[in-house]
């Protein structure tokens, strides 16, 4: 819907992304087909700002690295099910988030964190009506849905109706609370412990984590 | 736009965080030259906003205020546009920081918390009223709560208004929970049973309720 007609094809590319850590974006294989628009004005802007001296590549590299690589849902999935596998440190997340993250070295831009926990009685879900505000440090960049206008106008208003665009019906005697990112709190949800799991260590449960269950437009499915 | 009507149903197979490999980047280097900030990708065009992907904007938004600020020039801008557009090959110049890095990934990584309370008389508990206002350029109270009464959930320390410089006065900010029966209606017949919103808002947007 928002696509802008002079750049809709999708990058196929932006998995090769994982691998050139500390290289410039331009030596991936991305840079080999035809350029879009956006990518043109975007390599025009950098060239303009590093010709003038007002930015140095280095900075730039090193930004982009935090944004993709320090940050992401790999945190946020180890957050959960150190969460699930130690009562203390649940209790320490829910009371103080941003402690208990210093504790195991999570944190920075967009980071001040409160978690809220999905309870049989509570399904948590966050969005922010006014831009996209998101947990960086332990989702990484939002996904596209989060940040469009559909997600962002609708979820404080039908958030069942938006939920069930996602799959997900939540029984109708669990009171939903909507969390709408409006400050310099980001709001992270702490899923339910799926049954079957009791065995797993900490890695294991990880790796069932995605990152829709901890937006609160997922759920932690019971493994098959 | 909370609230609003007619965007259609999320596309939720949306997943990549850009439409394009250089969208983190671009923002990236909006945010580092000082050319945007949410009050500037606000201040934008209403149909040209809405018409637009995330990273355009901010794309858009630095372009502008670079060249208004006199940093950038439109000519150099469309001279590396023409290098860019027409060889394949050609890449930005590379430069290094004399004093490195670190310092940057060091803030990059350090989270920002909210400073101590100042003062507020308000408590948890408490019920509040959203202000009824219309304020002009960059604020963070959305229009669908404002004249709503709400409780008070968590105060969470004070910070600078929206917008202002770092060294302003600082404010009491507070979680508020509403009743969606409040914002909207009862929607039980329309599959939605009330639910809680929960918002984080400012001394100065609440009034008596």
């Amino acid at each position: 819907m928002s696509h802008d007609p002079h750049d809709d094809h999708h990058d196929d590319h932006h998995d090769d992304h994982h691998d050139d850590h500390g290289h410039s974006h331009y030596d991936s294989p991305a840079s080999r087909r035809a350029r879009s628009t956006f990518e043109v004005r975007a390599m025009a802007l950098e060239a303009a700002l590093v010709e003038n001296g007002v930015l140095t590549t280095d900075a730039i590299d090193a930004f982009v690295d935090v944004m993709e690589h320090r940050f992401g849902p790999h945190h946020g999935a180890r957050v959960v099910a150190t969460a699930w596998s130690d009562p203390d440190f649940k209790q320490r997340l829910l009371a103080d988030a941003n402690a208990a993250l210093a504790e195991i070295g999570v944190g920075g831009l967009e980071g001040n964190v409160r978690v809220v926990e999905n309870t049989d009685d509570t399904h948590n879900m966050v969005v922010c009506t006014l831009c996209s505000c998101y947990p960086w440090p332990l989702l990484g960049l939002p996904p596209t849905w989060y940040k469009d206008y559909a997600y962002r106008s609708r979820a404080v208003i039908e958030p069942r109706g938006v939920l069930r665009e996602f799959g997900l019906e939540i029984d109708p005697d669990v009171r939903i609370a909507v969390w709408d990112s409006s400050a310099e709190v980001r709001y992270f949800v702490l899923p339910q412990r799926p049954a079957g799991t009791e065995g797993m260590t900490e890695e294991e449960l990880a790796d069932l984590v995605d990152r829709n269950s901890m937006i609160g437009t997922g759920v932690v499915p019971i493994p098959a | 736009m909370g609230g609003m009507h007619g965007f259609g149903a999320v596309d939720t197979d949306a997943v990549e965080s850009s439409h394009s490999p250089l969208g983190t980047r671009a923002q990236v280097i909006a945010m580092l030259s000082g050319g945007v900030n949410r009050a500037t990708l606000e201040a934008q065009d209403p149909a040209v906003y809405l018409r637009s992907h995330y990273h355009d904007r901010w794309l858009t938004c630095a372009e502008g205020r670079l060249v208004d600020e006199g940093v950038l020039s439109d000519d150099q801008l469309e001279h590396w546009r023409e290098v860019f557009e027409h060889d394949n090959a050609a890449t930005p110049p590379r430069t290094l920081s004399d004093k490195g890095v670190e310092g940057l990934i060091r803030s990059l990584t350090t989270t920002p918390l909210l400073h101590d309370p100042a003062g507020s008389l308000l408590l948890e508990g408490d019920r509040v009223r959203v202000r009824r206002m219309a304020p002009r350029g960059h604020h963070r109270c959305p229009r669908y709560i404002r004249g709503v009464v709400g409780v008070i959930e968590r105060a969470l320390g004070s910070d600078v208004l929206p917008g202002e410089p770092a060294d302003s006065q600082r404010e009491d900010y507070f979680t508020v929970r509403f009743d969606s029966v409040d914002l909207w209606g009862d929607r039980a017949r329309d599959g939605e049973p009330a639910y809680d919103l929960y918002i984080d808002l400012c001394e100065s947007y609440l009034e008596p309720p």
